[in-house]
């Protein structure tokens, strides 16, 4: 039988065995947790991103479609914002902040003045617009998409809730000084159109009638409907071509616009 | 040294390994001797005994102080020897208790601990009872614990340990008559 030394000296021999052992078994672990951790870390990340669909070829397919919808919008952003400006004015003579209305502005130079001086009476909004152009990184990416694609929903409603204002901007100058062909109600079918003179690239597909047969339309021309948009209508005349977008104006609507259209049509104001 | 509890303190908190060989000191025959009352062997309570020390150094219980520090050191003892002799159940081994130099060891650690002749020889008997009375007797008579505290260590009630004394007691006089103790004259 051991004496009571040996026996403390045992103990105390395995004692500091086992913390040798756990220290090394602490070391081991430690060395693990940071190989692996990294990987971990790398795997959560891609699980990631390829949960929220960065990783997707239809991402890269979907920015390619919206380079487009934004090019096919500038067109139309470029009749509609005259309507929107009135709607800036007003919005602000509210005092209510609008930041999206004084963006769609600064796309228009000649609508500056009038939004200016709308801004110097009420400072939040002069805060507002302020404030966006401190952003500069969302400014370069997305200024484009921004000016021209943000005001072309709302102008839309604007310009359907809000019809009389159509006359007062129809008439207005565009920046280069020209006069050019304006937004006007057509009604092919009972259905009620707005028309654009614009660029837009949609090709003809059924061909509906001379656009003498509907009303508000130049004698001399041609109606088709758009192969791409079963909501837009082509209309040709000469070598010129306007598209036409429906509108949810009703017919009745339609018919009041156009009683008050007429004359301006008439006399060439608005022209095809 | 106190009751140990300060020793074990003075090791676990301020990592003073003097505390731990009071401890073991003071502690190990008494100790030794109890767990060879539930293993029947000297030597597997030896070692048994040093695996109580070893798991006291390393795991470095919390002692509560809700019983006596050796109520406490006891029941980790005792814990440990059930443990032994459950993993013993499953291997079969070949029993070493007719060893003689396993006698001369026991009985070197009972002149030791015991020192009183009369006690040793009482002792001596208590070895031929069953594990149970030679558990109660040991705490009882030998390291004078209270019901309660037996009962603690041996994880039964104070009523039921006082049964099993009575019939360890019985069953000691018994032992000790047969083996011409003059029970009488004590």
């Amino acid at each position: 039988m051991k004496k009571h030394e040996d026996t403390i000296r045992e103990v105390h021999r395995r004692i500091n065995e086992y913390e040798a052992e756990k220290k090394l078994r602490r070391t081991r672990n430690f060395k693990i947790a940071a190989a692996v951790t990294p990987v971990c870390a790398a795997a959560v990340v891609g699980v990631g991103l390829w949960k929220g669909g960065a990783l997707s070829s239809d991402n890269a397919k979907m920015s390619g479609s919206n380079a487009n919808i934004i090019a096919t919008e500038q067109n139309t952003t470029e009749v509609n914002t005259v309507p929107a400006v009135v709607t800036t004015e007003a919005t602000i003579k509210q005092n209510e902040p609008a930041t999206a209305e004084v963006k769609t502005t600064e796309a228009i130079p000649t609508q500056q003045e009038t939004t200016e001086a709308a801004v110097k009476q009420t400072e939040p909004v002069t805060a507002e617009a302020k404030t966006t152009e401190a952003v500069p990184t969302q400014q370069e990416t997305t200024e484009a998409a921004v000016k021209q694609t943000e005001p072309v929903t709302a102008e839309i409603k604007t310009t359907e809730a809000v019809p009389v204002q159509q006359e007062t901007t129809e008439a207005a100058e565009y920046p280069n000084g020209t006069q050019r062909d304006m937004l006007a109600v057509k009604s092919v079918n009972g259905i009620v159109y707005l028309q654009f003179i614009s660029s837009d690239v949609y090709t003809c597909g059924e061909y509906i009638g001379e656009s003498s047969e509907f009303i508000g339309f130049p004698e001399q021309g041609s109606l088709y409907r758009s192969n791409e948009s079963p909501d837009v209508i082509i209309l040709r005349y000469g070598v010129d071509q306007a598209t036409l977008k429906k509108t949810d104006i009703s017919p009745e609507q339609y018919q009041q616009e156009y009683e008050q259209l007429k004359e301006m049509i008439d006399s060439k104001q608005v022209a095809f | 040294m106190d009751n140990g509890a300060s020793s074990y303190r003075r090791f676990r908190d301020n990592g003073d390994e003097h505390g731990l060989d009071e401890i073991i000191i003071g502690y190990r025959d008494g100790l030794m001797l109890y767990l060879t009352s539930i293993v029947g062997n000297i030597h597997t309570a030896e070692e048994l005994t040093e695996d109580t020390f070893v798991l006291i150094g390393t795991k470095k219980p919390k002692f509560k102080g809700n019983s006596s520090f050796k109520t406490w050191l006891y029941t980790i003892g005792r814990n440990i020897a059930i443990d032994y002799l459950r993993k013993k159940s499953r291997h079969a081994s070949v029993p070493m208790d007719e060893l003689p130099e396993m006698q001369s060891d026991e009985e070197e650690l009972e002149t030791a601990y015991i020192k009183k002749e009369q006690q040793i020889t009482v002792h001596k008997a208590m070895r031929k009872l069953n594990p149970e009375y030679q558990q109660i007797l040991w705490l009882t008579y030998f390291e004078e614990m209270s019901s309660k505290e037996a009962a603690d260590v041996m994880k039964k009630s104070i009523r039921s340990v006082e049964s099993i004394l009575y019939r360890a007691r019985k069953s000691l006089r018994s032992q000790l008559e047969k083996e011409g103790f003059d029970y009488e004259k004590t």
